[in-house]
């Protein structure tokens, strides 16, 4: 959990759009609303999680904002600049990422050493082959691997080596801003663990500002300071970590955290659940209306009809739905 | 904890598994036993790697080439499946022990509509006419909870969604009515909103038809849903077993310790430092001498590099292959 000095947002996006053309036949061109009209910041120094089921948009979400993908719609501003529009170099080095998959993600046939060189090399940031070297160093052993390891290929590592390799390459530039894309997913427990602890020191350290998508709550919760649930394209709920866990208002988010399995058998045995009919639908072909109407069990005739919009209900708990339980 | 009980379905005893691989003998699994009775729900948990799957292919009688299982047994019903002819297999496989695996893509045949493949097994295993055969399938759908069951069963795999998919894997694997149903990881690639309706479902058919379930998965919080017994695998051991009271409220094994403290704990009021298991995972062709875990352990002792922990009674029905579980009686022993 990030711990935040003063209230400066360094980050924040209105009305942020991502819509994908899908060409349906000749003549027709249909699209996918990945992400729809979506507002929200993070402040310096803070975890923002970001959770919803697969397809949601969390992914589209992280990349539009470093702008890897281009916005159909909305602003995004980066330390009160707005940068929707300009030249990106300037920021590409304060704002990384971190994949989910740590074998697809590394080039094969680098070294471990080049692959954390490479945006050293972009960035133009050493002045000697010796300075390089040191640096690659130094980052390796940050991540808690060593020097050794930099003549090696991915391939030689376990998963959890490769995520460390990943995270080191976006340390490389002296990021401020990193998106962390289910960065530790594809790691067995015991190794989550060692990811996430490292992720905590470097953010205490350095005071990082993360956004940390995942799709594992506890996870999510453990790590970050607030948390936005996202349902189809839309973000639905937004609120302090504990406040989320404690006081889900959103029928979605009351859902998702009924369902989450936990590891207590006593807790499995007496806590009831919502199981949720059917399936999420395609976002080719949205619900009118509020994005979860097909499977709330308490949507009535407006649903239908008005998208809710996110208000704030309290202090800082935001909820996108017509029908609160207040 | 090998019960003679007339109630036992399975029985598995000192199980051994290797793969020959031109690196090397890989111990996938290294003598395993547990048995399991009529109705129970079991889960294997463990790293990636440490045979959870391989241990389970042997009841299937399926280990993929170039495996061989080496030695123990597996009794089902009073027989050895490791002792059986291909065309005895073949009569069990589907019928008596299915088996439901992590990817549907790679099990369901892309050409063929679904309901085709259903019928295929019914034909192979039953005696049921074409009509009948039909009426089944459309009954298994519902069972599954798949909408309109007449138009899904003409459909291909890929008209399905990742949740759908799965629930026709189960229907297919529940068709014959198989006293034994083993699920790899069956939920891990779905959504927790689609996870808690198969849960429920595989909870509801346990209770209906009286069928037992084996469940590997990884997520320990799984296990707590939907298992009355877990075993512990670690490097082709299974390093504890026991009720799911006994491995979450007593555990013995400093893995399974390790294992619980790195989760994170949603209900945690204050945020918690996770306690991750240091070391990485051992070499299956050169497992160490002693303790496999011994390289990871902060217990560990001088005798577990030495010689390998035997398997302790910890409790009733509760089992650890750890040194620490009778140190006072080896203790005892080399003062004298
Ligand atoms: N380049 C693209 N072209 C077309 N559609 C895309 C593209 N990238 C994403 N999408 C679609 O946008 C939606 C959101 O995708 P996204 O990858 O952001 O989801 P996600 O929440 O990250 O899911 P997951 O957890 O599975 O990674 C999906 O329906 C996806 O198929
Ligand atoms: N086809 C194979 N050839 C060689 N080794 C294999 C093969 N399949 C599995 N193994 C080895 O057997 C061990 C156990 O594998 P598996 O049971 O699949 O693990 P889990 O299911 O727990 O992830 C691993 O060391 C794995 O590398
Ligand atoms: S707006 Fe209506 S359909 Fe949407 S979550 Fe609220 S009650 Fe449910
Ligand atoms: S036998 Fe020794 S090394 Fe192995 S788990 Fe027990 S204490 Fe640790
Ligand atoms: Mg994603
Ligand atoms: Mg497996």
């Amino acid at each position: 959990m990030g711990t935040i000095n003063n209230n400066e947002k360094l980050i924040e996006i209105k009305n942020l759009k991502k819509y994908f053309p899908i060409k349906e036949g000749f003549f027709k061109t249909n699209h996918v609303k990945a992400v729809d009209d979506v507002s929200l910041f993070i402040r310096k120094g803070e975890t923002l999680g970001l959770v919803g089921e697969s397809g949601c948009g969390k992914t589209t979400l992280g990349r539009t904002i470093l702008r890897l993908h281009e916005p159909t719609e909305g602003q995004i501003f980066y330390d009160g600049k707005d940068i929707t529009h300009v030249d990106m170099l300037p920021y590409r080095r304060k704002m990384q990422i971190i994949f989910q998959d740590p074998y697809a993600s590394l080039d094969p046939r680098m070294t471990v050493g080049d692959i954390i060189g490479e945006p050293l090399d972009i960035h133009k940031m050493y002045s000697s082959k010796e300075e390089r070297k040191n640096k690659i160093y130094k980052l390796l052993e940050t991540v808690g691997l060593n020097a050794e390891h930099a003549n090696r290929f991915p391939h030689e590592f376990s998963g959890g080596q490769r995520q460390r390799i990943g995270i080191a390459r976006a340390l490389a530039v002296e990021p401020e801003f990193i998106v962390c894309d289910e960065p530790i997913s594809a790691l067995d427990v015991s190794i989550q663990a060692q990811v996430v602890n490292m992720l905590e020191d470097l953010q205490a350290e350095r005071g990082f500002t993360y956004l940390f998508i995942a799709h594992d709550l506890s996870v999510v919760k453990h790590i970050s300071n607030r948390i936005g649930v996202m349902y189809l394209g839309h973000l639905v709920e937004l609120t302090d970590s504990r406040e989320l866990y404690k006081n889900p208002m959103h029928p979605y988010t009351q859902t998702l955290l009924s369902a989450i399995p936990v590891a207590d058998p006593e807790v499995s045995r007496s806590r009831k659940r919502i199981v949720l009919e059917g399936d999420i639908p395609s976002p080719l072909n949205p619900p009118s209306g509020c994005p979860f109407r097909t499977r709330c069990p308490r949507a009535t005739e407006i649903c239908s009809q008005v998208t809710p919009e996110l208000k704030e209900y309290g202090t800082e708990h935001f909820v996108a739905c017509h029908n609160l339980e207040v | 904890m090998a019960e003679t009980n007339n109630q036992s379905l399975l029985s598995v005893n000192d199980l051994e598994v290797s793969f020959f691989t031109y690196a090397g003998e890989v111990k996938a699994v290294r003598k395993i036993s547990y048995d399991l009775k009529f109705g129970e729900v079991m889960g294997i948990v463990g790293e990636s790697g440490s045979g959870k799957s391989v241990s389970s292919f042997g009841l299937m009688g399926i280990i993929p080439e170039p495996g061989k299982i080496i030695g123990g047994s597996i009794v089902f019903e009073g027989r050895d499946i490791t002792k059986m002819s291909e065309k005895e297999l073949i009569k069990i496989r589907g019928k008596e022990v299915s088996m439901i695996f992590q990817d549907p893509m790679t099990s369901l045949n892309p050409v063929f509509t679904v309901g085709n493949q259903i019928d295929e097994s019914l034909r192979k295993h039953t005696e049921l006419n074409k009509e009948q055969r039909k009426e089944r399938i459309i009954e298994l759908f519902k069972l599954v909870g798949i909408n309109q069951p007449e138009k899904r069963i003409k459909q291909y795999p890929h008209e399905f969604s990742g949740g759908m998919r799965q629930r026709v894997m189960i229907a297919m694997a529940l068709a014959c009515n198989p006293k034994l149903l083993i699920a790899d990881e069956p939920t891990t690639a779905l959504d927790v909103t689609i996870q808690a309706q198969i849960l429920e479902l595989l909870k509801e058919l346990r209770n209906k038809i009286n069928m037992s379930i084996i469940f590997i998965t990884h997520d320990l919080g799984v296990v707590s849903e939907i298992c009355d017994k877990v075993a512990v695998m670690y490097a082709g051991n299974i390093i504890e077993r026991g009720s799911i009271d006994d491995i979450f409220y007593n555990p013995k094994h400093p893995y399974t310790w390790g294992l619980l403290k790195s989760v994170p704990k949603i209900n945690a009021d204050e945020h918690e430092r996770l306690i991750p298991i240091e070391g990485t995972p051992v070499d299956l062709i050169n497992p160490p001498q002693g303790c496999a875990f011994a390289p990871r352990c902060e217990h560990c002792m001088k005798i577990c590099l030495t010689k390998k922990p035997p398997v302790c009674q910890v409790g009733e029905n509760h089992e650890a292959l750890c040194w620490l579980s009778v140190k006072e009686e080896f203790e005892k022993e080399a003062s004298k």
